[in-house]
């Protein structure tokens, strides 16, 4: 099984992805791979790591969504495969056109980095498998435009497809304005494609994946029940 | 080919929360101006081959499109001119 991490100019956090992937996923073969040349053909598992890509020109991901890898990226979601964007990477998604919606800058009007709390809201996705609904997660965000914007219909429809991944909460799930830290449409802070096998979030699972220091929510995201998953698939 | 001259003018569509512009205003009121409803937004300008200046404004309205706008969020306003 291998899992690539796509790395663009600007993307700064492929090494600290790496490292949590190989801990979360032992036995796989787990590379980055540079967006110029990048073959995905192999790979079970992609992800759009944290950054800047491209120094966030024109639109936060707006060039990286057209870079040539995302084709790559696009057959491997049409053969079924796995794909997590993270923080950068979400908004790679999002201009792709792979998840819905846009981003804009927070309405805090600064960069903010801290943990935030997330409650679980879907289990139909290979990466929540190892949640139950509701559930409060704790990870750290960090980005400058992560103020998620949808529409009222979008975020209808997303929600009674099971696809709003994550909410910004409070410690015991409570939701509101003073919980999202951002200016996200409902406090969204992840959301799932068809099908579940695309998830974009802005947290960090990555800087989350240790339990030797009391961090490990993010783990159960990046090793995700991908076994069953991906079981007598042809990835 | 003749070449065109093209400049973008890109907006937040109105009723978009602008917080950039919020900042600034913010600001601009700490110096003492009286200044409201203050908006960022971005210039493009871009110089392309064209048989015509119609022709010259469709390509600029495709690469809008496909990358230059976000139409979610945005809005512009297009000139063209002869080089």
């Amino acid at each position: 099984m291998r899992a690539d991490i796509l790395v663009f100019p600007g993307s700064n956090c492929d090494i600290d992805t790496e490292i949590a992937l190989k801990s979360a996923l032992p036995g796989w073969r787990v590379e980055r791979q540079w967006h110029d040349g990048a073959d995905l053909s192999g790979t079970q598992f992609c992800v759009l790591p944290g950054g800047f890509a491209y120094g966030d020109y024109l639109r936060a991901g707006a060039l990286a969504a057209r870079s040539p890898a995302i084709a790559e990226l696009r057959a491997l979601i049409g053969r079924g495969g796995l794909v997590l964007g993270i923080c950068n990477g979400f908004q790679v998604l999002v201009e792709a056109g792979i998840l819905p919606g846009a981003f804009q800058a927070n309405t805090v009007q600064h960069f903010v980095c801290r943990d935030v709390h997330l409650r679980v809201e879907s289990r139909g996705s290979p990466f929540l498998e190892a949640f139950r609904e509701g559930q409060v997660l704790r990870l750290p965000i960090a980005h400058q435009e992560g103020n998620y914007r949808l529409s009222e219909d979008e975020y209808r429809r997303l929600r009674d497809e099971g696809r709003i991944a994550f909410t910004y909460c409070g410690p015991n799930g409570e939701i509101g304005d003073e919980r999202n830290p951002n200016g996200s449409y409902a406090g969204v802070a992840g959301v799932l494609a068809e099908g579940g096998r695309v998830l974009g979030m802005m947290p960090h699972p990555e800087r989350a994946a240790w339990p030797a220091i009391g961090r490990a929510d993010g783990l159960g995201i990046l090793a995700a029940s991908f076994g069953s998953v991906l079981e007598g698939g042809k990835l | 080919m003749p070449e065109f001259h093209a400049q973008l003018r890109v907006r937040l569509r109105p009723g978009v929360l602008d917080p950039a512009g919020q900042a600034v205003a913010h600001s601009l009121k700490d110096l003492g101006f009286a200044a409201r409803e203050v908006a960022v937004g971005k210039l493009l300008e871009l110089t392309l081959p064209a048989p015509t200046a119609e022709a010259a404004e469709a390509e600029v309205r495709r690469m809008a499109a496909e990358l230059l706008v976000n139409p979610v969020l945005e809005d512009f306003e297009l000139e063209i001119s002869a080089r």
